[in-house]
């Protein structure tokens, strides 16, 4: 009996070791050392944001079923929770997202923290043609270095003008900041609105740096995490923007890129500086009341010749995707140089391919994209470091707060050199 | 020598095997209900406890650093904190003041005996049946200061007024006690008149016979009779006010500056706006904290 007992224990002990050993080899088969996958993937799930390019990546990734037969699981994020949910799910040890897309600035916090596999080896392919970029946008796609993204839309700050105001009182586009001021000034004059400038609590930093960077300054001092805000470029910045300030409609003291675009399609406002993201909008009559009376032009040139800034959404594979591969296989199915035009009829605004130039789909859907891959060229992405959120909302803040009690340009910008200098002093990378 | 605590041969009731097991069984019975509060409250305290001396942040892969009281020193102590606690300090008692004499006058009209009385009372229920940010981003379009209502109504009475809420530190934290309060005065009036109508009509028919006039019967009856709603609405309202992110998120973003930067918005941007969790633990840790005063203040006046 009691031999009987020890033998059924033994043998249950040997079927729980068995059990386990099964179990623990199905969960880890499918993985190769490499990160690779062995075995026959069917479904990817990929992280969109709601947007005209998470739309267009949706119905790709139906096209991408119907081609290969691996269907790829949507999962909508909303903009704000998209980095924190990319990080925690980094976190993890199987991959909750193998696809990604995400806004630019998020690009150096989820690349520091390993959440992004690089995608050196995949985007030499010639399919996929990374060298159809402009050099500037291939750097925009590098963190220290390494692609760990693909441009999914180029989005360079351009000049907006609203044509039928501009004309009502004989002035043309402006081709550099003394004129766009000279308009600004002339149309403030007639009880208008002659700029258009953010000033949120949170984002309003953006489009003050489009400001330095127009007068041909930076946000660090090249090749370090040094603050450059105490430069002579920073201070005509500050003081261009503050002296814009009476003349920008007041719901933008509070607002950041949305509010600027809605005040500019309320017909008013005369010019602003903005991303070329918002063309989808300032163009739908459902929206806009200048639908056919803007034009948008290369951003003003300053002291220091022509600059600006150029954000937009980027694509990524996950570090802990379990399938790379086949992850890649989408993304250059979805943004490779042949897939533009499909692109571009999904309603999404498409990278700063050169190519697009010769593309008449482009040309046909997309009236500025001589204007896009132009200003891509010469655009410049901010420093990516992880600590740049808090560096936006930092000087954001001292941005909005002067704007609020009148303390002006001095004020603004000693405190923004000061907190930008304090955080950037825990950074490691800003490149 | 005894092996057991036997007092002058009475074995003590302390330690008596039936006192024992009742206390063993009633700790049985109640383990479920003392598990979840362990896993749902004392464990994530625990953890952010721990969090908050670590140098935790989402971009920051592997584990941890240990780094004391270094976020308390850099995130709390700090004149940013302060501030934050200070437009909590002052969006708690505005709303408080606005919401508790305007919810009591509501409450005595709706006990009253007037006609439609339930219509009204519907009416009253809507801002409640509302989620905050359709609130927040309600008002926030009505306060614009290009587009919004309230430009338009100022503009009835000068054309040339341009008021902007949402630029001005002291408007834009008004603006937060308004939406706060069109939210909330529905649910004070409600517990007010719940209280209100469960206080007896023989008490005011025996102060009417005693010659009180309606001030007296207000200040002697109503007023005690609701004080324990009161005490109750004081607290839940507050404690509502204590961790609001929403409205302030949604209405004015804790701005112009940071203005209108509650300690909610400020956890909330350290840890996900910034990714430092270490750093959001240590301001959630010291929220929770400050809330202990109020707590314990609120226990012994509820005793009374």
């Amino acid at each position: 009996m009691s031999t009987n007992k020890l033998t059924s224990t033994k043998q249950l002990l040997a079927g729980a070791a068995l059990a386990f050993a099964l179990t623990v080899s199905a969960c880890s088969s499918g993985n190769d050392p490499n990160g690779g996958s062995t075995t026959t993937v069917t479904s990817l799930t990929m992280a969109v944001s709601s947007s005209p390019s998470g739309t267009a990546l949706t119905e790709l990734a139906k096209d991408f079923e119907a081609k290969t037969g691996i269907h790829i699981n949507i999962v909508e994020l909303g903009y704000n929770d998209i980095a924190t949910k990319i990080l925690l799910a980094a976190g993890q040890s199987s991959a909750t997202y193998d696809i990604v897309q995400f806004d630019s600035p998020m690009y150096a916090a989820l690349a520091s923290a390993g959440a992004l596999a690089s995608l050196e080896n995949y985007v030499t392919s010639p399919a996929y043609g990374f060298d159809d970029f402009p050099e500037q946008v291939k750097d925009y796609a590098r963190f220290d270095g390494v692609t760990h993204a693909i441009p999914l839309s180029t989005e360079p700050y351009v000049l907006w003008n609203n044509t039928d105001l501009l004309a009502a009182h004989n002035l043309k586009p402006a081709d550099t900041l003394d004129q766009y001021v000279a308009n600004a000034t002339a149309l403030g004059a007639a009880g208008l609105y002659g700029s258009d400038s953010g000033f949120s609590p949170t984002t309003g930093a953006y489009y003050w740096l489009e400001a330095l960077y127009l007068f041909g300054g930076s946000l660090t001092k090249p090749g370090t995490c040094q603050s450059a805000l105490d430069s002579a470029a920073a201070q005509a910045a500050a003081k261009f923007y503050f002296d814009m300030l009476p003349l920008t409609p007041a719901t933008t003291v509070n607002a950041g890129g949305n509010g600027m675009t809605n005040a500019f399609i309320q017909g008013d406002v005369g010019q602003m500086v903005n991303a070329t993201g918002y063309y989808s909008i300032v163009v739908d009559p459902e929206q806009s009341k200048i639908p056919q009376s803007f034009e948008m032009t290369l951003p003003p040139s300053g002291p220091d010749g022509r600059h600006t800034l150029m954000f937009g959404w980027l694509a990524g594979v996950t570090a802990n995707s379990a399938a790379p591969e086949v992850a890649w296989q989408f993304l250059e199915f979805a943004l490779g140089q042949q897939a533009m035009s499909r692109l571009i009829e999904l309603g999404a605004p498409p990278p700063a391919r050169s190519s697009l130039k010769d593309l008449p789909e482009a040309q046909t859907a997309i009236p500025y994209v001589d204007l896009l891959v132009e200003a891509s060229a010469f655009g410049e992405h901010l420093p990516y470091t992880p600590v740049m959120s808090e560096i936006i909302v930092s000087i954001s803040e001292v941005l909005s707060q002067a704007a609020a009690d009148g303390s002006g340009a001095d004020a603004f910008l000693a405190q923004a050199q000061q907190r930008a200098q304090s955080i950037l002093a825990e950074a490691e990378v800003c490149k | 020598m005894p092996t057991s605590p036997v007092v002058g041969g009475v074995r003590s009731p302390h330690r008596s095997p039936i006192r024992r097991r009742r206390r063993l069984s009633g700790l049985a019975f109640l383990s479920p209900a003392l598990g979840i509060l362990i896993i749902v409250i004392a464990l994530p305290m625990a953890i952010g406890l721990y969090q908050s001396l670590t140098n935790m942040a989402l971009t920051r892969p592997g584990a941890p650093d240990f780094i004391g009281s270094t976020n308390y020193e850099n995130r709390v102590f700090t004149a940013s904190f302060g501030r934050a606690a200070g437009v909590t300090a002052s969006i708690m008692v505005l709303s408080l003041i606005v919401q508790l004499p305007i919810g009591y006058y509501l409450a005595l009209c709706l006990s009253r005996r007037i006609p439609a009385s339930s219509v009204f009372r519907t009416i009253l229920t809507i801002p409640m049946m509302l989620t905050p940010v359709a609130v927040g981003l309600m008002w926030r379009f009505l306060a614009d200061p290009d587009l919004g209502v309230i430009r338009w109504i100022v503009s009835l009475v000068d054309s040339s007024a341009h008021p902007n809420l949402l630029a001005s530190s002291s408007g834009a934290l008004l603006l937060i006690v308004a939406v706060s309060s069109w939210s909330h005065i529905p649910f004070v009036t409600l517990m007010l008149l719940a209280g209100l109508l469960a206080v007896p009509d023989e008490l005011y028919e025996a102060a009417a016979v005693d010659g009180a006039n309606s001030w007296q019967r207000r200040w002697h009856i109503t007023l005690p009779s609701l004080a324990p709603v009161l005490l109750i609405v004081c607290v839940l309202r507050l404690a509502g006010d204590y961790r609001m992110f929403d409205l302030v998120y949604t209405v004015t973003n804790g701005g112009p500056g940071s203005s209108t930067r509650n300690l909610s918005m400020l956890a909330y941007m350290e840890g996900l706006q910034y990714y430092q969790i270490g750093r959001a633990c240590a301001i959630a840790m010291a929220m929770a904290l400050l809330a202990l005063p109020a707590f314990f203040a609120y226990r012994k006046v509820a005793r009374l």
